[in-house]
């Protein structure tokens, strides 16, 4: 692994006074200098690009902070006003998802989620002072874009925020890669730690009419249920394993189904 | 000075380690930032919240004092201002200790070192790094890393924590020194303490390089 970086470390970048530098994640400005101080640790990547810089510190952690344009999975937990109340992480401060953060949505047409429901959405705000807002509208085409309300038949788990990251941000990460080759699924992948994710149908809920007509559904059920939860196991050991038992993994994790 | 840690110890906690130092053991879990109670929530900054908890019994003034010192550390290397209107919760659990309940030493040198890997496992934004080391002078004769006995036969002990700069040791953060010693003597003390800190300073980079390789295992 590359260079490993600790608070209190002089930063390896050349002098932010003559050169222009754009910074990210564990590069902290202190208000008062105006000094570029590394405030986590981890390992640090710097790009130069037509004289201009980029700094940054790649660490892992659990705990998440809204930050504009990410896509996060939340759960409604309430109502204040004109907004839902999203809870992102256990004892997290809650967001805000206003009723017109829907395509479509009016006065009168008011989007309709329960509390308990999980949402898929975009941070919209994230002013440390202020609640950070989320919206379920596709900024670029003003349609919904994949955003919304994920339905009941998913599994949602929680994983690290470095391997959320890697799954959403690198389209040749080789893991959702390799658990296709297992099994159909659809995904919703949120930065904040949280993976939704559906095999098949899904688990279905068992409406009180069809309980006796359907024969051969349960069966089905059950196995895209087992496949469901096997994909979800498979994700969460990957956290911990390197890439050459990947494989083994896999098919440990899709015994007998 | 050698110490074993482990961290990410507990799985609930945003942040924990485990550290054995000297005949030491502490567990130190890190959460935040979360939502606050409403009485401690800042409008500006993040409200730190410190609970210590003894090997045995129930808490006593003793650990207050100790929260106390640990409070006064941790807010000023803690950026606290990245974390307005947030709360960061620390919990400080011994479970070995060696030293006579009338000593806090021992006990406050290694909350703060295990304070340190726990928050930087919980990835709170830090001013810099931090070491402490604990000695005691016993006859004109100083002692680094003094046991619960040779710290009851001592004529004085402190300890001293230093932030670290650029892998040097910087300024100090927190001296707490008890009994009767003279200004040659603390001087001294603090400068072979410099040393000390530094030594562990590089230590706990190499058990933060383990970490880094742990967590990007599938890389």
């Amino acid at each position: 692994m590359a260079d490993l970086i600790v608070p209190g470390d002089k930063l390896p970048i050349e002098d932010p006074s003559t050169v222009k530098t754009t910074i990210g994640p564990g590069v902290y400005k202190m208000p008062t200098t105006h000094n570029l101080i590394p405030c986590s640790s981890g390992v640090i990547t710097v790009e130069t690009k037509n004289s201009n810089q980029l700094v940054y510190i790649e660490s892992n952690n659990k705990r998440y902070i809204p930050h504009t344009n990410d896509f996060v999975i939340g759960v409604v937990t309430g109502v204040v006003g004109e907004s839902y109340k999203v809870q992102l992480q256990d004892f997290s401060s809650p967001v805000l998802l206003g009723f017109m953060a829907f395509p479509n949505a009016t006065k009168k047409n008011r989007p309709n989620l329960k509390i308990g429901s999980a949402v898929y959405a975009r941070v919209l705000q994230d002013i440390p002072e202020i609640e950070a807002e989320l919206e379920c509208i596709d900024p670029t085409t003003g349609k919904e874009g994949g955003f919304g309300l994920l339905d009941e038949s998913g599994y949602i788990f929680d994983v690290e925020l470095n391997f959320a990251r890697e799954l959403l941000f690198n389209p040749k990460t080789v893991f959702l890669q390799l658990l296709s080759t297992k099994c159909q699924f659809e995904i919703a992948i949120g930065i904040n730690g949280k993976i939704w994710i559906k095999c098949g149908e899904g688990l279905k809920e068992k409406t009180s009419d069809s309980m006796e007509t359907d024969e051969e559904d349960p069966a089905t059920n059950i196995k895209d249920l087992r496949t469901t939860l096997a994909a979800a196991n498979f994700l969460i050991k990957c956290q911990h394993i390197t890439q050459d038992k990947l494989k083994a993994e896999l098919t440990n994790a899709f015994k007998g189904i | 000075m050698a110490f074993q840690v482990q961290m990410s110890v507990l799985d609930n906690s945003d942040g924990s380690a485990e550290l054995i130092i000297g005949n030491t053991k502490v567990i130190a879990s890190v959460s935040g930032p979360i939502e606050p109670k409403q009485r401690q929530e800042l409008p500006n900054q993040a409200s730190l919240e410190i609970i210590i908890r003894p090997a045995k019994g129930l808490s006593t003034t003793r650990e207050k004092l100790l929260e106390d010192k640990l409070r006064a550390l941790l807010q000023s290397i803690i950026i606290r201002y990245k974390y307005p209107r947030q709360l960061i919760s620390i919990v400080v659990q011994f479970l070995v200790t060696d030293e006579d309940p009338k000593f806090t030493a021992n006990e406050l040198n290694a909350a703060i070192n295990c304070c340190y890997f726990a928050l930087i496992d919980a990835d709170i934004a830090l001013y810099s790094s931090f070491a402490s080391v604990v000695s005691c002078i016993t006859e004109n004769k100083l002692i680094q890393n003094p046991t619960g006995k040779e710290l009851s036969q001592s004529d004085s002990h402190h300890v001293v924590c230093f932030n670290i700069q650029e892998g040097k040791a910087d300024k100090i953060l927190l001296l707490e020194s008890q009994g009767e010693f003279v200004q040659e003597e603390l001087f001294n003390l603090l400068s072979e303490s410099v040393s000390n800190a530094e030594e562990l300073h590089t230590l706990q980079r190499k058990y933060l390089k383990e970490k880094i390789d742990q967590d990007y295992i599938w890389k």
